[in-house]
C-alpha cells in the first residue's frame, strides 16, 4: 500500500538525513566540537519532531520566536518557524535561486521571500494552526497575510498577536490578554489545556539559560574578547527560542558555551592570539555572517564582540502566579527578544542598545548592515551616525540582504571593509 | 495593397511592408535622436527595395514601440505588447508564451490560441537584461557583441554575477577580470544573469510551451540556450528575424485595417 | 474626453490637489486658525475640526527631490517619507502648526522621529494604531484618542466637547456622503467626470476647510447632474492602491483611451464607503469607525479577503472591464497585496494589471505602453483577428 507522500515533508527528511551525517562525522573525528555536536543534535531532535507530528497528525504550529513559545512548550504543543530551516540549509539548497523566480517584488527583505516561497512551493509541513507574529516589521505581519491567503494552508486556523507598541505597564498588560486569547484558541485547537505549573517549569528552565548567557556576554566584555565572532548568538539564539522552549538540552549547551569562554578568561587569553580590533554588529546575524566573522578575524584580528541577536538582556521572570508569569512573557516576548526589542517601537531602544554596547563591550566601530528588510532601522541611520559620533567610534553603514548572501558579495564586502579599516587605522592597520 | 508596420525602438526602427498576406519588405535601422526621423528613413529604404515610393504607396501603417506617438505619417498606433503577440502568433500558431527582449525594456507575453494577449509582465525602469545591458557588458569585455554570444556558448563554467544593474554588474565583471577568470566564463555568468530576471518574470505570466524569443537579443544564441536549460523546454526559432516581429505584428494589424476601411 | 464646466469649480478643486499649499488654506492661516498635519489615513481629523483647527493631509506632490532627506533615510526608504521629508526641510509645509502620526507602517513611523527631531513643528503627537481589527483594539485605540484628545486641548488651549465632535463627525460624514453621491454618478453608462478629475476632487478634500468644500462639492454635482456624459472612452477600469494623491497618474491610464470609473484607493472609496456612527458616544465611534467599520488597508492583518471582496464588488456594481492596481517601490505592504489580489482576481475572472509607480511620477511612458497594452488585451475585438 502506497500513501499519497505529505506536502513538505521530502524536504524535512533531507535535513534530517543531513543532520544525520554531519553528526555522524563529527563523531568520528578524534577532536569533535562538543558544543555544535550538542547543537546539531538538538536540531534533529526538533526536525524529527516535525517530521513525527506530520507523518502521525500530531498537533503542530507554525509559528515565530515572539510568539511565547514558552507556552506551547507547557502545552506540549510542538512548533515550527517556517523559514529556520531554509537559512540553515541555505547553501545545500537552491532556494535563493527560487525566490528569484517568485513573483514577490524582489525590494523585500531574503527572509521574507524564503518564507512565502517555502509555504507556496511545499517545502514546509502544513500545520495544524499558525500563530501570526505581526511585529517587528511590516513584511512579518504582510508575509503571514500571504499564507492564509495561499490554497495549500488557507484551512489552517489561525491566531494573530497584536503587539502593542510602546513598553510601558498598560502596554505589557495589553499584551497579556492577547497571551490570555492565545491560549484559549491554543486550547480550543488541541483539546489540550494549559497546565500552569509545567509553565512554571518551563520558564524556571529558560530563567536558568537565561542567566547563564548573561554570564556568558559578561564575559565577552573583557580585552581580550575569550569568544569568538557571532559564536553565543548564532547558538543561544537557535537554542531558546528556535527549538521546544526551555530544553534542559540547550540548557547544558549553555553552560558548554560559558565554560569554554571562562575557561580563556580565567587564564587572561583572548579567542584571537592578538585582538586588534572589536565590533559591533548592529542588527541580527543572517546567513552571511559566519564568512563575516571568520575574515574579519583571520584578516583583522577583530573580533565581533557583541550584535543584536546575541544581546538581549532577559530579564528574570517571576514564576509566583499566572499573572506574574504572563507579564514576565509579555514584557520577554515584546521587549526583549532581538529584532523586536531594537525595531518595534520607537527609535530609542534601537539608539540605546547600541550606546550601551558600545560603552559596555570597549567597541572600537560599529557595523551597521542596512538590512534591506529593516526600512524602520534604515530610516534611523540619522540617529545612529549621531550617537557614533558622539561615542567617537566610527560607523560603517552597508546595504545589504543578511539573509541572501548574494545582494552584497563576499568580495564586495571585504573591499568596503579594508578601505573603512585602513582609513580608521582599525584591524590590521592598527 | 501593401500596408506598413512600424517598429520604433530605443536601439533601433524596424519596418515590416506587407502585400497580402506575404512579407514583401523588411528593413532595420539604427535609431536616431528623433523617431520621426528614424520612421522615414526606414521606411523609405524597405519601400525602395521593392519598388515602391515610401508613405503614399501605403495603404495603411501601423506604429509601435517606444516612439510610436511622435511620427506624423502613422495612421493608427499600437502597444508593442500586442504587436510581438500578433507577429509571433502569425509565425507560429502554437506560441503560448512570447519574450521580448528588446534594446530598453523586456517583456513576458502570454497569449491565446488567437493569438490575443492573455496577459503581461514587463521590466521596470532598469536596463538589466536588455539590450543595453548587454552593450554595456560587451564594452567592457571589449567584443562586439557577436562576439560575446560566441564567447558565452564556449563557457564551460559560467561565473556567478549577482547584480542585475548594469552599473554593478560593469564592476563585478571588472572585478572578475581582474582575479583572472576565463572572459568566455563571465560572459556565460551574464548571459546566467540575464536570464535568472527574465524568469522572475516568466513565472509571473507561467511559461506555457510553445515559448518564441523575439526582438534584438533573440540573435543571441547563447541567450537562447541558457533559457532553453533554465526552462527545460525548447525555445521555437522563427522562419524571420526575431528582431522585427513586433514591426510584423504592427504590418497584420495594418492588414486588417486596411481590409475594414475598404469594405 | 472632458466635460465643459460652466464654472471654475473643478479647475479650483485641480488646483487644490495638485499643490502642496491652496488659497483656502492660506486664507485659514491668515485668519489665525491653526492646521495640524496628518500621516495618512488612520488619523481621527474629526478630532481637530472639533478643535477649531484643519486636518491636512501630509503630501508632497510637485516636489523636486530628496537630496534633503539622504541623512536620515537610505536608498530602501519610499519616495512618499523622502519627498515628503525633502519638502520639510525645506520649509514647503512649514505653515503646519503641528504633526501627527501613527505607525502606519516602518517608514512612516520613523519619518515622525526624524522630523521630530530635525524640524520644528510646535505640536507633535503620536498614536499607536493596532494591527490587528478587534474589539479589544478598538477599545485600545478609544484610549489613544483620548489622549490625542487631551494633548489637542492642553497644548492649544481649547475645550473639545462631545457636542462638538458630535458636529465634527456630521460634518465629515456630509463630506463622505457628497463623495458617495460623487461616485455614484461613475456607474452611469456615460458618466459626467474622468477618473483624474475625480481623484483630484478627492485629494483636494484633505487640504482644505470642509464646510467650504462640501459648498463647493454641492456645486459641482449639480452642474454634474445637467452635463454632459463621455461617451468617447474604451473600457472601464478600477485603480486599487494605497497613499496616491497625484490625479496625473490616472490622467495617464485615461490618456490610453479608458475611463477610470472606480477605485480602491487611499484617498478614494476606501475612505468614504463608510461613515463614522453618530448614536454612540464620539471616541468610540470613531475608533470603530478605523479599526473595525472602514474598509482596511493592508498593513491591519487578516484584511486581505474583505478586501478583495470590496474590490470585487466595486469591480461589478461599477462595470469595470479591468483592474490596475499600483504600488510605491519598497513598499511591503503593498508588496505580497499585489501577489494575493493577483490570484484572486484570476480566480474570478477579472483581468488584471500591476504597476509599480514612483511617488513623484517620472517616466509615464512605461506606464502608457503598459496600460495601453493592457487595454488591447481586455478590448475584445478593438483590432480585430
Amino acid at each position: 500500500m502506497t500513501t499519497k507522500p505529505i506536502r513538505g515533508l521530502e524536504r524535512y527528511y533531507e535535513y534530517r538525513e543531513r543532520w544525520k551525517a554531519i553528526i555522524s562525522d563529527m563523531e568520528k573525528s578524534p577532536v569533535p566540537n562538543p558544543a555544535l555536536l550538542a547543537l546539531f543534535r538538538l536540531f534533529l531532535e526538533n526536525d524529527e519532531k516535525t517530521i513525527d507530528c506530520a507523518e502521525n497528525n500530531k498537533p503542530f504550529l507554525s509559528s515565530w520566536y515572539g510568539n511565547a513559545p514558552e507556552i506551547y512548550a507547557a502545552m506540549g504543543i510542538h512548533y515550527i518557524c517556517v523559514v529556520d530551516n531554509l537559512l540553515a540549509h541555505q547553501s545545500f539548497t537552491d532556494d535563493l535561486a527560487g525566490i528569484d523566480a517568485n513573483i514577490v517584488p524582489d525590494d523585500m527583505c531574503g527572509l521574507i521571500k524564503l518564507g512565502a516561497y517555502a509555504v507556496e512551493k511545499g517545502l514546509v509541513p502544513t500545520p495544524t494552526g499558525m500563530i501570526a507574529m505581526l511585529e517587528p516589521c511590516d513584511a512579518q505581519s504582510v508575509l503571514h497575510e500571504s499564507w492564509i491567503n495561499n490554497d495549500a494552508w488557507k484551512d489552517v486556523p489561525y491566531f494573530a498577536l497584536d503587539p502593542a507598541y510602546r513598553s510601558g505597564k498598560e502596554d505589557f498588560e495589553y499584551f497579556v490578554g492577547e497571551l490570555r486569547r492565545m491560549i484559549a484558541f491554543l486550547e480550543n485547537l488541541t483539546g489540550i489545556k494549559l497546565d500552569w505549573n509545567r509553565l512554571r517549569e518551563v520558564i524556571e528552565e529558560t530563567n536558568k539559560q537565561y542567566e547563564i548567557w548573561d554570564e556568558y556576554n559578561q564575559l565577552r566584555r573583557a580585552v581580550p574578547c575569550p569568544g569568538g565572532s557571532f559564536q553565543g548568538s548564532g547558538i543561544g539564539w537557535a537554542i531558546s527560542q528556535h527549538i521546544m522552549a526551555g530544553h534542559p538540552g540547550a540548557t547544558d549547551l549553555f553552560r558548554m558555551l560559558l565554560a569554554d569562554e571562562e575557561s580563556r578568561y580565567k587564564a587572561n587569553k583572548g579567542w584571537l592570539e592578538k585582538e586588534n580590533s572589536r565590533v559591533l554588529w548592529a542588527d541580527l546575524i543572517g546567513t552571511v555572517n559566519a564568512p563575516i566573522g571568520e575574515w574579519l578575524e583571520k584578516e583583522h584580528g577583530t573580533v565581533v564582540v557583541q550584535d543584536f541577536q546575541g544581546y538581549t538582556p532577559y530579564s528574570h521572570i517571576d514564576t509566583s502566579t499566572e499573572e506574574s508569569m504572563l507579564l514576565g512573557l509579555a514584557k520577554r516576548n515584546l521587549a526583549e527578544v532581538p529584532m523586536i526589542r531594537q525595531a518595534r517601537g520607537n527609535v530609542d531602544v534601537f539608539i540605546e542598545d547600541v550606546i550601551r554596547i558600545v560603552e559596555d563591550y570597549k567597541i572600537d566601530c560599529v557595523f551597521f548592515p542596512g538590512h534591506v528588510g529593516h526600512k524602520d532601522q534604515s530610516a534611523s541611520v540619522g540617529f545612529l551616525r549621531e550617537a557614533c559620533r558622539e561615542l567617537g567610534v566610527p560607523l560603517l553603514v552597508l546595504t545589504m540582504d543578511i539573509f541572501d548572501p548574494r545582494y552584497l558579495p563576499m568580495d564586495k564586502f571585504t573591499h568596503i571593509v579594508n578601505e573603512f579599516f585602513e582609513t580608521h587605522k582599525l584591524g590590521k592597520f592598527k | 495593397m501593401f500596408v506598413a508596420g512600424i517598429d520604433l525602438g530605443s536601439a533601433t526602427g524596424k519596418v515590416v511592408i506587407m502585400e497580402n498576406d506575404r512579407v514583401a519588405s523588411t528593413v532595420v535601422i539604427r535609431s536616431t535622436a528623433s523617431p520621426e526621423k528614424t520612421a522615414a528613413l526606414a521606411i523609405e529604404e524597405a519601400a525602395s527595395k521593392i519598388g515602391l515610393k515610401a508613405v503614399s504607396d501605403l495603404e495603411y501603417i501601423v506604429g509601435t514601440g517606444y516612439g510610436r506617438s511622435g511620427v506624423s505619417f502613422i495612421t493608427e498606433n499600437i502597444s508593442e505588447i500586442t504587436c510581438h503577440a500578433k507577429g509571433a502568433h502569425w509565425l507560429n500558431p502554437g506560441i503560448r508564451t512570447v519574450i521580448d527582449v528588446g534594446g530598453q525594456d523586456c517583456k513576458v507575453i502570454s497569449v491565446n490560441a488567437d493569438g490575443k494577449v492573455i496577459e503581461f509582465a514587463m521590466n521596470d525602469k532598469c536596463a538589466a537584461g536588455t539590450g543595453k545591458f548587454f552593450e554595456a557588458m560587451a564594452r567592457t569585455l571589449d567584443c562586439s557583441l557577436d562576439e560575446f554570444a560566441a564567447l558565452a556558448l564556449r563557457s564551460g563554467n559560467p561565473c556567478s554575477i549577482t547584480k542585475q544593474c548594469s552599473v554593478f554588474a560593469e564592476s563585478e565583471v571588472i572585478t572578475l577580470i581582474n582575479n583572472g577568470e576565463r572572459q568566455e566564463d563571465i560572459a556565460g555568468g551574464l548571459i546566467d544573469s540575464i536570464v535568472r530576471r527574465l524568469l522572475s518574470m516568466i513565472y509571473r505570466v507561467g511559461a506555457v510551451p510553445q515559448v518564441v524569443l523575439t526582438g534584438g537579443c533573440a540573435r543571441n544564441m547563447a541567450l537562447v540556450k541558457s533559457l532553453e536549460v533554465s526552462l527545460g523546454i525548447p525555445v521555437i526559432r522563427t522562419k524571420e528575424d526575431p528582431q522585427i516581429t513586433g514591426a510584423l505584428g504592427a504590418a497584420l494589424f495594418a492588414q486588417a485595417k486596411a481590409l475594414i476601411q475598404n469594405k | 474626453m472632458n466635460a465643459q464646466f460652466k464654472s471654475t469649480i473643478l479647475q479650483d478643486f485641480r488646483k487644490t490637489a495638485a499643490n502642496p499649499v491652496n488659497v483656502s488654506l492660506q486664507e485659514w492661516k491668515k485668519s489665525g486658525r491653526k492646521i495640524i498635519g496628518c500621516m495618512y489615513h488612520y488619523i481621527p481629523e474629526e478630532i481637530i475640526t472639533a478643535a477649531g483647527m484643519l486636518p491636512y493631509r501630509m503630501k508632497a506632490v510637485g516636489s523636486k527631490g530628496t537630496e534633503l532627506s539622504e541623512s536620515c533615510f537610505t536608498q530602501i526608504n519610499c519616495g512618499f517619507v523622502r519627498h515628503l521629508f525633502d519638502s520639510g526641510v525645506r520649509g514647503e509645509l512649514g505653515f503646519i502648526d503641528g504633526l501627527v502620526s501613527v505607525n502606519n507602517c516602518d517608514h512612516i513611523r520613523r519619518f515622525y522621529e526624524n522630523w521630530q527631531k530635525k524640524i520644528k513643528t510646535p505640536y507633535m503627537h503620536f498614536m499607536p494604531f493596532p494591527k490587528k481589527s478587534g474589539r479589544e483594539q478598538a477599545e485600545v485605540y478609544r484610549k489613544e484618542l483620548a489622549d490625542f484628545k487631551n494633548s489637542l486641548e492642553k497644548h492649544f488651549n481649547v475645550q473639545i466637547t462631545d457636542t462638538k465632535l458630535k458636529k465634527a463627525i456630521e460634518l465629515h460624514n456630509e463630506t463622505r456622503r457628497l463623495q458617495r453621491e460623487l461616485y455614484e454618478l461613475r456607474k452611469k453608462k456615460n458618466p459626467p467626470i474622468t477618473g483624474a478629475d475625480v481623484h483630484a476632487v478627492m485629494v483636494a478634500s484633505s487640504s482644505m476647510p470642509k464646510e467650504k468644500y462640501n459648498t463647493m462639492l454641492t456645486g459641482l454635482l449639480e452642474e454634474l447632474y445637467t452635463g454632459e456624459g463621455i461617451s468617447d472612452y474604451s473600457e472601464r477600469i478600477m485603480v486599487v492602491g494605497g497613499e496616491l494623491d497625484d490625479p496625473k497618474f490616472i490622467e495617464v491610464i485615461e490618456s490610453q483611451g479608458c475611463l477610470v470609473v472606480a477605485d480602491s484607493l487611499g484617498y478614494g472609496y476606501r475612505a468614504i464607503a463608510e461613515d463614522v456612527d453618530t448614536d454612540i458616544e464620539p471616541l468610540t465611534a470613531l475608533a470603530e469607525y478605523h479599526v473595525l467599520k472602514r474598509p482596511a488597508c493592508p498593513r491591519i492583518f487578516g484584511t486581505t479577503f474583505n478586501r478583495n471582496d470590496f474590490v470585487r464588488h466595486i469591480a461589478e456594481e461599477f462595470k469595470v472591464d479591468g483592474v490596475i492596481s499600483v504600488r510605491l517601490p519598497l513598499c511591503d505592504e503593498w508588496s505580497f497585496e499585489q501577489v494575493n489580489l493577483i490570484g484572486y482576481l484570476k480566480k474570478h475572472g477579472i483581468p488584471h494589471l500591476t504597476l509599480d509607480i514612483d511617488y513623484i511620477l517620472s517616466s509615464t511612458g512605461q506606464i502608457k505602453t503598459r496600460s495601453q497594452a493592457f487595454l488591447e488585451t481586455i478590448s475584445g475585438t478593438k483590432h480585430g483577428r
